[in-house]
């Protein structure tokens, strides 16, 4: 049977974003316009493999609030821009699924590759939260949605509140574990492991979220951020962050001919629904869904990588994993830091989880991982990853 | 008000120079606000301190002065917030004395130094100002108690001719009276500069004084304080008490003596008494009655409790109890403990309500004898002060009222008593009584004659005991001259009409706390008429009042007394009736100007959001508060809002969408806590006056500038085209409702708001339509009535309604003890449906302006039945 590869993965650094209606001093990335961050991932693709731009059949991006900067579909958008090396006969497909937004586009792109519709796709995702703040400038919800689902899009800090009250998650476990992802994040950075996936955008080259040196007495002196009484505060959320990655996916068959590297295998993906006032479980159900599917257990996943939106959150869906028996051991979780540290540009978010997670097999010799993500409206998604070169010791990990 | 200004005949010859560029020296607290209030202004000022020792940013001083005062909020900390817009402080270059004061001072227009009180640092620094100002700047000092010709000695003549004392009072934005002092040598020309400059521009009260100590407001301001808070002491008054009488029943701030030493801070009383000690003659009544501090006031210094600011309280302390809740305590004026704080009820308290000051004075009570001790003292010493520190005692009293708040200067204070009154109890306690009080015996310091205010003048010579007219600013226009040799051309209960000349009536609510009630929509409704119907005799109104607040907006009292009524249909008539008055106003054949100052809210605010232009006091407060009460604005505030927050879109560059005005208008009017303006400045931001509507920086000229603007709109006026809205409807509220559910669960928005928060959406987002629909005004008139009136038939709007009347702040629920889904919550409010009617932009006539009559009378009776209600 056909596979489908991940040939590369890039990024822009994630940098942190300021809301654009809150008057505060703008991020290091609020003058480069979202296209011209998808460009230089785009770009950067394509000059470090060498992959043949005419044979790309399509771009496939994820963009939360598609509109102004991002609206008009980016995608296309981005093949037109005048510094893309893409040729006109690549088609753009812009797809908003929320935090899962490029998560789903890898397995859109998957799909069609193994349907035989393309033999190479890029698949990418990019956030610009400096320019269109979170919900967009236009928000506008259709009455009957919400008289069915009053609860659809309440604040993402209140759905983690949610999940920190009915686990019982309390507000120091949640510290603890947002200092824990800034500490394994800069020590990820601090031996390189970031570095040749960040392509410079707009004069930058870093990413600027991560703070070593989050401690304890500062971040117990924040208010709720969220909630009068609430558990949650700043310092235990992913910071609103601008940035875009890429993916170059390829049939394993293409990739051998045209001698295309090989980073991993995209094995399945699952997807799954919730309440959306729990949307922070997303991650369980969906992760279920694709080991029942592919036959494995949770003790053959070497390596989680699971979107940090909150503490609280990261702390249900572990909470919720050990109820339905499939506890997740956090030694194997974000082992090199995750959004809390790294930052959450919504849309760009899956190419992070994903590229990152094949970067981390290879490092370790280990063979499968799963990616997943929560998701704005009550969804989950997942993505299981295999490393063809896998050595079946696992390698120390850091 | 008799005003202040002493005419100098010569005046309009003299010359006034530019002021461009000020320098200020001395970032305390007095120079930083100093400068921030030049920025008001929109000149340039540099602030410089000096470098303090081992300090790595050399110019700390001035930038933390800087930072925070646009950090503070005039609401809760006034003594900070000198800029009316925090992007003023840009205009404020932060410097030191080391670095920059040749730089800063070669182009400055005027220099003020607001150094420490020591003569030595003063003339230092104004050696170096002599050596690097440019030749014709003006020179002036804050200080508040060394002579000038002390200060400026030794200097060259160019220092002396530009030289000046500009005294200040804290805080330089909100306090109205200046100080000027001219030396021998300071030159007209610089005197009129400073007195026009700090006229118009800083919006001061100039009272000139001579170069003696304290000069006036200081002088009389700290003899009575401590004089106060000595006598309570020596009679084992409570400092409740002292407060209770020598507060609003002598026309003084609220918070009485103790309570203004805590604001202030009482560590400056031995300052304030120290430096008067120093320079006062041994003669002086200063010296008898307030040479000894006393003990508790040094112990209270020593540990700390020195007032508000000290976070240990001063004479009274907020205690924090566990649950959360507040206590007030009081000192005790013997131990220095504190405890629970009383409310006292005093009758002579309850009779000055009625009968005035001197009811105090005859109570039988303790605190009525030690009110009487105090006063009596304090204008005896004022007595004795004409004409020492002041020919005239018109500047005496305005430097009170301006200075220290008083509502009445002495003499106004003395007039209030009663001077025969007065005097015979001076005798029949054996005291001799001072001459300016045997001259006035048997008349008024203050008279009318021929419509003019006079005073009694008390030069030596010829003029000793004659009246002549009380000076007015040239050119100043102000009602209550206008009110003195006028009758009125319209006059109801609470709104009259005058004509202030050139065309130009002034409509002037007078209700209680300028609430709008019936009586000023049919006074409102017949203006219209009046000047619609004078074949050109008059062609523009103003619509302004005296007061210090514009309007507190719609009056609740009687609304309330209609719902407990049962009257319905008269409250809905009510609403209507405003909804078409204001129409009609809007679209009246002749141009209205507004012309506020103070608070402006809810149907105050619906007032302004109506007129062609605002001419607005510098100080104005506005905004659409009526959420606070569980309502929403019902006299056209909705439609106003909505329209201002859609012209905001089609400037350049500005956000635009189908959502925008409605969230807009959505955040302002849920949320008045942040949308109330806290200046003129802020208001133009907040969309609460357009672009270009007039700010009066001085109040005393505000109606003089609101006519010119009603003057200058008259050629060719046309009134506005009738707004009309493209709203998003449903989807548009349901996004709202996201919001405020968010709001909810985080505890931000109790359960009456999101009832509230539902009616004022359903409005804002303009009912069952959608964007490609255009809706009119009368469209959002119909929805705001209907939204309005089922509001006020829920039991928590009325509760609220009631708590605000009787306790003056708004009512916020705790939570409901059985927690009910949003669903529930907004079930708790019926839907209504009402007839349609469409108010016709024209004055209300028939059926309506019967109803109006009648509405009108009702607010007469209701004022007659007040006392009684009470």
């Amino acid at each position: 049977m056909e596979n489908v590869v991940i040939v590369d993965y890039v990024r822009t650094p994630f940098t942190r974003a300021a809301d654009p209606t809150s008057g505060k001093a703008p991020g290091k990335l609020a003058h480069v316009d979202p296209a011209d961050m998808v460009v230089a991932t785009v770009n950067a693709l394509l000059e470090r493999t060498g992959a043949n731009p005419k044979d790309i059949e399509n771009l496939i991006l994820g963009c939360v609030h598609q509109e102004a900067e991002q609206g008009l579909n980016l995608a296309r958008l981005a093949v037109l821009h005048e510094e893309c090396k893409l040729p006109l006969t690549v088609q753009g497909d812009t797809v908003d699924k929320f935090c899962g937004s490029s998560l789903r586009t890898i397995a859109m792109a998957k799909n069609d590759i193994l349907a035989g519709e393309a033999d190479l796709i890029i698949a990418a995702g990019v956030q610009s939260m400096s320019r269109i703040p979170m919900g967009g400038w236009n928000l506008l919800m259709n009455k009957k949605v919400y008289k069915g689902n009053a609860k659809s899009f309440m604040n993402m800090g209140l759905t983690a509140e949610n999940l920190a009250e009915k686990y019982g998650i309390s507000r120091e476990w949640q510290e603890d574990f947002a200092i824990k992802s800034h500490q394994k994040a800069a020590l990820a950075r601090e031996k390189g492991y970031y570095k040749d996936e960040i392509v410079p955008v707009g004069g930058v080259s870093e990413d600027d979220n991560i703070r070593p040196d989050t401690n304890k007495e500062q971040i117990a002196k924040l208010g709720p951020a969220f909630k009068e009484s609430g558990s949650v505060t700043a310092a235990t959320s992913s910071p609103l962050t601008d940035g875009a990655g890429a993916l170059l996916l390829a049939s394993e068959s293409y990739a051998k001919k045209n001698n295309l590297p090989v980073l991993a295998v995209i094995k399945a993906y699952a997807g799954s629904g919730c309440a959306p006032e729990v949307m922070g479980l997303g991650p369980v159900d969906s992760i279920k869904k694709l080991l029942d599917r592919e036959g494995l257990t949770m003790a053959d996943i070497a390596r989680f990588e699971v979107n940090e939106a909150f503490g609280g959150q990261i702390g249900g869906v572990l909470e919720e994993m050990e109820i339905q028996n499939m506890t997740l051991d956090t030694n194997k979780l974000n082992i090199d830091g995750g959004a809390i540290a790294l930052g959450h540009p919504l849309g760009a978010s899956g190419t992070r989880l994903i590229g990152h997670l094949a970067k981390i097999l290879q490092r370790t010799g280990e063979r499968y991982g799963v990616a997943a993500a929560c998701m704005g409206g009550g969804q989950g998604g997942a993505v299981l990853v295999e490393n063809p070169n896998y050595t079946k010791a696992p390698k120390p990990t850091i | 008000m008799p005003s202040s200004k002493a005419v100098r005949n010569d005046a309009d010859n003299i010359q006034t120079r530019d002021i461009k560029k000020v320098v200020v020296i001395g970032a305390g607290i007095m120079g930083s606000g100093i400068a921030a209030h030049l920025s008001n202004t929109g000149i340039k000022v540099d602030l410089l301190d000096i470098v303090p020792k081992d300090a790595t940013d050399r110019d700390v001083i001035a930038k933390s002065a800087i930072t925070r005062m646009k950090k503070a909020n005039p609401a809760t900390d006034p003594m900070s917030a000198g800029f009316m817009d925090p992007a003023n402080a840009k205009l404020v270059t932060p410097g030191n004395t080391e670095d920059h004061l040749e730089s800063a001072l070669k182009d400055a227009d005027w220099i003020i130094e607001v150094v420490l009180e020591d003569l030595t640092i003063k003339r230092n620094l104004f050696k170096k100002i002599d050596q690097f100002k440019k030749p014709g700047a003006i020179v002036s000092s804050n200080t508040s108690s060394i002579p000038l010709k002390n200060m400026s000695e030794g200097l060259s003549e160019e220092f002396k001719k530009n030289f000046a004392i500009t005294h200040f009072f804290n805080p330089p934005r909100f306090m109205r009276l200046l100080e000027l002092v001219g030396g021998e040598q300071t030159s007209p020309e610089v005197m009129e500069t400073l007195r026009d400059f700090c006229d118009k521009e800083l919006g001061k009260n100039v009272v000139e004084c001579k170069d003696t100590p304290g000069f006036i407001a200081n002088r009389i301001g700290t003899y009575f304080l401590f004089r106060a808070i000595i006598e309570a002491i020596d009679n084992g008054l409570k400092i409740e008490e002292a407060d209770a009488v020598l507060g609003a029943p002598m026309g003084m701030p609220k918070t009485g003596v103790f309570g203004l030493v805590d604001m202030v801070g009482i560590g400056l009383i031995p300052h304030l008494t120290k430096s008067l000690l120093d320079s006062l003659p041994k003669s002086d009544a200063f010296h008898r009655d307030c040479s000894v501090i006393p003990p508790i006031i040094n112990q209270m210094i020593e540990e700390g409790r020195t007032g508000r600011r000290s976070g240990k309280g001063g004479f009274y302390n907020m205690q924090k109890n566990k649950d959360g809740s507040k206590t007030k305590k009081a000192v005790d004026l013997y131990i220095g403990k504190y405890r629970d704080a009383d409310r006292p009820r005093l009758k002579s308290v309850k009779a000055a309500k009625k009968n005035g000051p001197r009811a105090v004075f005859e109570g039988r009570e303790r605190a009525s004898d030690y009110a009487w001790t105090v006063m009596r003292d304090t204008l005896l010493y004022t007595a004795s002060l004409v004409p020492e520190i002041s020919d005239e005692i018109t500047e005496i009293d305005a430097a009170m009222r301006e200075g220290y708040n008083w509502k009445y200067g002495p003499f106004e204070l003395l007039d209030k008593i009663g001077i025969e009154w007065f005097t015979n109890k001076l005798e029949k306690e054996g005291r001799p009584i001072p001459p300016v009080l045997k001259m006035a015996r048997g008349r008024p310091f203050y008279r009318k004659e021929n419509g003019k205010m006079q005073h009694l003048t008390f030069h030596h010579g010829k003029q000793f005991g004659v009246y002549k007219d009380v000076p007015k600013q040239n050119g100043v226009l102000k009602l209550s001259d206008v009110k003195l040799n006028s009758k009125p051309i319209l006059s109801g209960q609470s709104a009259s009409l005058w004509d202030i000349g050139d065309g130009v009536v002034c409509l002037e609510f007078h209700s209680l706390m300028n609430t709008i009630d019936g009586s000023i929509l049919n006074e409102m409704n017949e203006a219209i008429k009046k000047v619609s119907n004078s074949n050109g005799k008059y062609k523009a109104m103003v619509i302004h009042n005296e007061a210090p607040n514009f309007s507190a907006g719609a009056n609740l009292a009687l609304a309330q007394a209609f719902v407990k009524a049962g009257m319905w249909d008269t409250v809905e008539s009510m609403v209507y009736s405003g909804q078409a008055v204001y129409k009609a106003l809007r679209e009246s054949p002749f141009p209205v100007v507004g012309a506020p100052n103070g608070m402006a809210l809810g149907g105050g605010c619906e007032v302004l959001l109506h007129c062609d232009a605002v001419q607005a006091g510098a100080e104005s407060y506005i905004g659409l508060v009526e959420s606070g009460v569980g309502l929403i604005p019902g006299w056209n505030g909705c439609a106003r809002y909505l329209e201002r927050a859609q012209k905001a879109q089609e400037k350049p560059g500005a956000r635009k969408g189908p959502f925008l005005s409605a969230k807009t208008a959505f955040q302002a009017l849920m949320m008045p806590q942040f949308s109330i303006s806290t200046s003129a400045q802020d208001a133009r931001k907040k969309l609460w006056l357009n672009p270009d509507d007039g700010i009066s920086m001085n109040t005393d000229r505000l109606l003089t500038d609101a006519k010119a603007k009603a003057v200058s709109l008259i050629e060719g006026y046309k009134p506005p085209e009738p707004a009309v809205f493209q709203l998003p409807g449903e989807s548009g509220k349901a996004t709202l409702r996201m919001a405020i559910d968010d709001f909810y669960a985080n505890g931000s928005a109790t359960w009456h708001d999101v009832v509230v928060s539902e009616a004022l959406a359903t409005v804002l987002t303009g009912g069952d339509t959608h964007i490609g629909k255009t809706l009119t005004e009368n469209d959002i008139q119909q929805l705001e009535r209907e939204n309005f009136m089922s509001l006020l038939k829920t039991r928590q709007t009325q509760k609220r309604v009631g708590h605000m009347i009787a306790k003056g702040k708004p009512l916020r629920e705790k939570p409901l003890t059985e927690p009910k889904t949003l669903d529930e919550l907004r079930a708790m409010r019926d839907e209504i449906t009402l007839p349609r009617r469409n108010p016709d932009g024209k004055p209300v006539h028939g059926e309506d302006g019967r109803k109006l009559c009648a509405l009108s009378a009702a607010t007469k009776l209701f004022y007659k039945a007040l006392p009684f209600l009470k």
